[in-house]
């Protein structure tokens, strides 16, 4: 079976390579059979890696520990769920995932490329080199359908920090956010080789680009809810270079959202939008260069500390992009220039230029800050690392600009700022100020709260102000209720309401890092059972403990020795919760203590409780943790999730009230 | 065709005609800004690492330092009560006791690469306010 899948592999380069072909040179002069003979291929390659795919997925539920990949990631105590998680477990399998999204998303992109006239052969072309070169990886330096010598009996068994949910879902949506990017990519590659610059493209582009931007985004932030969650240091964020990794093309490819509104309103900025578009796709490999490919140098990550083959691949393939399309840009440099001059920096237009060169300015502050490392080590020969309070502090400043941004911009027109602009604008900045003073006035004294406070407000008011302006000249033209009048344009100014949206999901953001950042508390207590401790307002008694061994036979990466304690948490006289915080022995495991911690939360906070430690008598030692606010982060996750739904939901006509 | 003549025309303006200067000056000024947040942060929040070797040899003060070295197993001592984490951090140049109150890392065991911040005591323990252990790779077979 796993012959047949690597067959598919190797007729899956074969079937690209030819598409990549056919498609080009139909798309310069071709007769339209080529053209055609392009386009069926690259359906075959969503049809054949859809196999491979299954393929793989067969073995695994199989338990075919015959099979290296599936001998490595599972056992036969894994649950069902985790066995399908272990697709992605390792480099090989997640691979093929991104692969698979790609030809998914090839395949759909294919009408509509069909109906774009002289561009569309050259965007499937670009889509087709691109499956071409992630089926030779896979083939070259991870194939997922590798043989072992001799059949093992049990698998080695998952990583248990891998045995959680926001495993099973974060890699495939991060990668349905890489392999989004191919999209834009091939549609700014297809306009520079066709000439056809007048802005279709980006217009053609926003669907997919919405989709990539949202699938990343999500993605980063499931990774966070999972180091939350899951490894239990109690925080959400340590700008790791993994983290900053996809942190990165999430920054410009957000800068590209509006710069590419921006060419399809105004026609300005069009080689902004090419750069952006190439940059986000190309620092999506390079995210991927950092976190398998070995070249980052960090003391505290166990990366491989020598270039891995993949990073020579992945290297070269960025060479590539970059160099097609630095020379294409030369060329067609005259194509790329404005439509219109932008008549006043205080209008729209020039938010958003504002808005674009800091959200560029922190990509680049964390990809410095990421190589920096690196950097020094192979320029100055010195061993550094960086604290993340780099990150904090060289970002945070243009984060907070940007988020005021957010607040300008839907209020003022484009091309200038006018009187009425001017008139939405000011009540918001008092009413920022405003709040600032209360908090003030209710004894909060660091800087953080009071400045990140004072622009949430200030943008949340805004926001409002908004949709008032707007809901009232509704109703004095139509004479609907309030609430027919807000889900009137909620439905027909989809694109702004949309914005609106994400954009208070991000204020949500916010807050929740403010709150978490700034008044995280925390204690060291040791227990004896039936002793309780108290902590912001709640008694935490310890009642029980246990321990027990869980999947003793055969021995694989599940099986382990559970240390568990049972905490009850009250407020006041009543029992709000049972927290059961957890620390694992994985014996098998080099590593093999592996802690899972509890956590109680409102809106308000997070009691997050891990185990330290705890002994044959009971004696257990804990650190609880309080995150204020930390829940409404995952809140705004939310809002950016419905936010982006509701701007990208696809219209039958355009109305009025787009503006 | 037209508007590519056009749209060469706005291109070939230059940068210092008309209102192109205050776009030009106000980028500049951002990426000076940017550049300074960067510059101006680096130096702060770079460590470097001494080794073992090089902590003996500076020998007990004040200052907040990190080291980096081995864990010594057999010198591992937790105390649950007060949530004390007694162990000994080595390299080839010598080891050194280190006190840290905290939870210990799941990570934490016999030959872990560690890096601990705080400061050399003159009692000779290094007094650690912070223990970072090296995570494995995901990816890589090690």
């Amino acid at each position: 079976m796993s012959q047949i899948g690597y067959g598919v592999l190797l007729l899956c380069l074969c079937v690209s390579v030819y598409g990549a072909i056919a498609l080009f040179m139909g798309a310069r002069r071709g007769p339209r059979r080529l053209l055609q003979s392009g386009t069926n291929a690259l359906l075959m390659m969503a049809v054949l890696v859809s196999l491979a795919a299954a393929i793989l997925l067969y073995l695994l539920l199989a338990h075919d520990f015959g099979v290296t990949y599936v001998y490595q990631y599972t056992s036969t105590h894994l649950p069902f769920i985790y066995t399908v998680s272990a697709f992605w477990a390792g480099e090989a399998g997640s691979w093929l995932l991104w692969l698979w999204f790609l030809t998914i998303l090839a395949a759909i992109a294919v009408r509509q490329s069909e109906r774009l006239g002289r561009i569309g052969p050259y965007i499937l072309a670009t889509l087709a080199a691109n499956e071409a070169f992630f089926t030779l990886v896979l083939i070259l330096t991870a194939n997922p359908f590798e043989t072992m010598h001799s059949t093992p009996v049990e698998g080695v068994g998952m990583l248990p920090l891998l045995e959680n949910p926001g495993m099973v879902i974060h890699p495939p949506v991060l990668f349905l956010g890489y392999a989004g990017y191919a999209l834009p990519l091939a549609f700014a590659l297809g306009a520079l080789m066709s000439g056809e610059l007048s802005g279709e493209w980006v217009k053609g582009v926003r669907p997919w680009n919405l989709f990539a931007w949202l699938s990343l985004g999500l993605g980063i932030l499931i990774g966070a809810w999972w180091s939350y969650v899951e490894l239990g240091w109690g925080g959400y964020w340590a700008w790791d270079p993994v983290e900053n990794a996809s942190l990165i093309p999430w920054l410009i490819g957000t800068a590209f959202v509006h710069s590419a509104m921006i060419e399809e309103r105004r026609g300005m900025h069009r080689m902004w939008n090419v750069v952006l578009a190439t940059l986000s796709f190309v620092l999506c490999l390079f995210a991927t260069l950092v976190t398998r490919g070995g070249i980052i140098v960090s003391d505290l990550h166990g990366f491989a500390r020598s270039l891995q083959p993949i990073a020579y691949l992945l290297m070269a393939f960025m060479a590539l992009i970059l160099g097609v399309s630095s020379f294409l840009l030369w060329r067609r440099r005259r194509h790329l220039a404005s439509e219109r001059q932008m008549e006043s920096p205080l209008s729209r237009e020039g938010s958003f230029l504002l808005a674009n060169v800091l959200l560029c300015g922190m990509a680049l502050i964390v990809l410095v800050g990421t190589l920096y490392p690196t950097l020094a080590q192979s320029i100055r020969g010195i061993q550094v690392s960086l604290d993340a309070s780099f990150f904090d502090r060289a970002t945070g400043p243009l984060a907070l600009a940007l988020i005021c941004l957010m607040g300008v911009c839907p209020v003022i027109a484009w091309r200038r700022l006018t009187r009425e602009g001017l008139r939405l604008v000011l009540p918001s900045t008092l009413g920022g100020a405003l709040f600032a003073a209360v908090l003030l006035a209710l004894g909060v004294r660091e800087a953080l709260p009071l400045v990140s406070g004072a622009i949430s407000a200030f943008v949340a008011l805004s926001l409002l102000s908004i949709l008032a302006r707007d809901v009232m000249s509704r109703r004095r033209s139509t004479g609907e209720g309030y609430l027919r009048a807000m889900l009137t344009l909620l439905s027909k100014a989809r694109r702004s309401y949309g914005a609106y949206v994400v954009h208070l999901g991000i204020v949500l953001i916010t807050i929740g890092v403010t709150g978490s950042r700034t008044y995280q508390s925390e204690q060291l207590i040791a227990l004896n059972p039936g002793e309780s401790t108290a902590i912001a307002g709640y008694e935490l008694r310890y009642n029980d403990h246990s321990v027990q061994t869980l999947n003793p036979e055969p021995e694989t990466y599940q099986s382990k020795v559970r240390l568990s304690t049972v905490l009850d948490v009250y407020v006041g006289d009543s029992r709000v919760a049972t927290l059961t915080p957890q620390k694992n022995y994985h014996y098998a495991l080099e590593n093999p203590w592996v802690t899972e911690v509890a956590i109680r939360s409102t809106l308000k906070e997070d009691l997050y409780v891990i185990l330290a430690s705890l002994d044959e008598d009971g004696l257990a030692a804990f650190q609880i943790v309080i995150n204020p606010l930390i829940t409404w982060i995952w809140i705004g996750g939310g809002l950016l999730l419905l936010g982006t739904a509701i701007a990208a939901w696809p219209r039958v006509r355009r109305t009025a009230e787009e503006r | 065709m037209g508007e590519s003549v056009s749209g060469s025309k706005f291109a070939a303006q230059g940068l210092v005609t008309g209102g192109r200067l205050k776009y030009v000056v106000g980028g500049a000024i951002i990426l000076v800004v940017i550049a300074w947040l960067i510059l101006s942060n680096i130096e702060g929040a770079s460590a470097h690492y001494l080794t073992v070797e090089e902590l003996l040899a500076q020998g007990p003060s004040e200052q907040m330092v990190r080291v980096s070295g081995l864990v010594v197993g057999e010198t591992i001592e937790w105390d649950p009560q007060r949530l004390i984490l007694r162990f000994e951090i080595a390299d080839e140049g010598g080891s050194i006791p280190v006190m840290y109150e905290g939870v210990r890392p799941d990570m934490f065991r016999d030959g872990a690469q560690a890096v601990v911040e705080g400061r050399h005591s003159s009692s000779g323990v290094f007094e650690a306010t912070a223990l970072i252990l090296k995570c494995p790779s995901k990816y890589v077979a090690e």
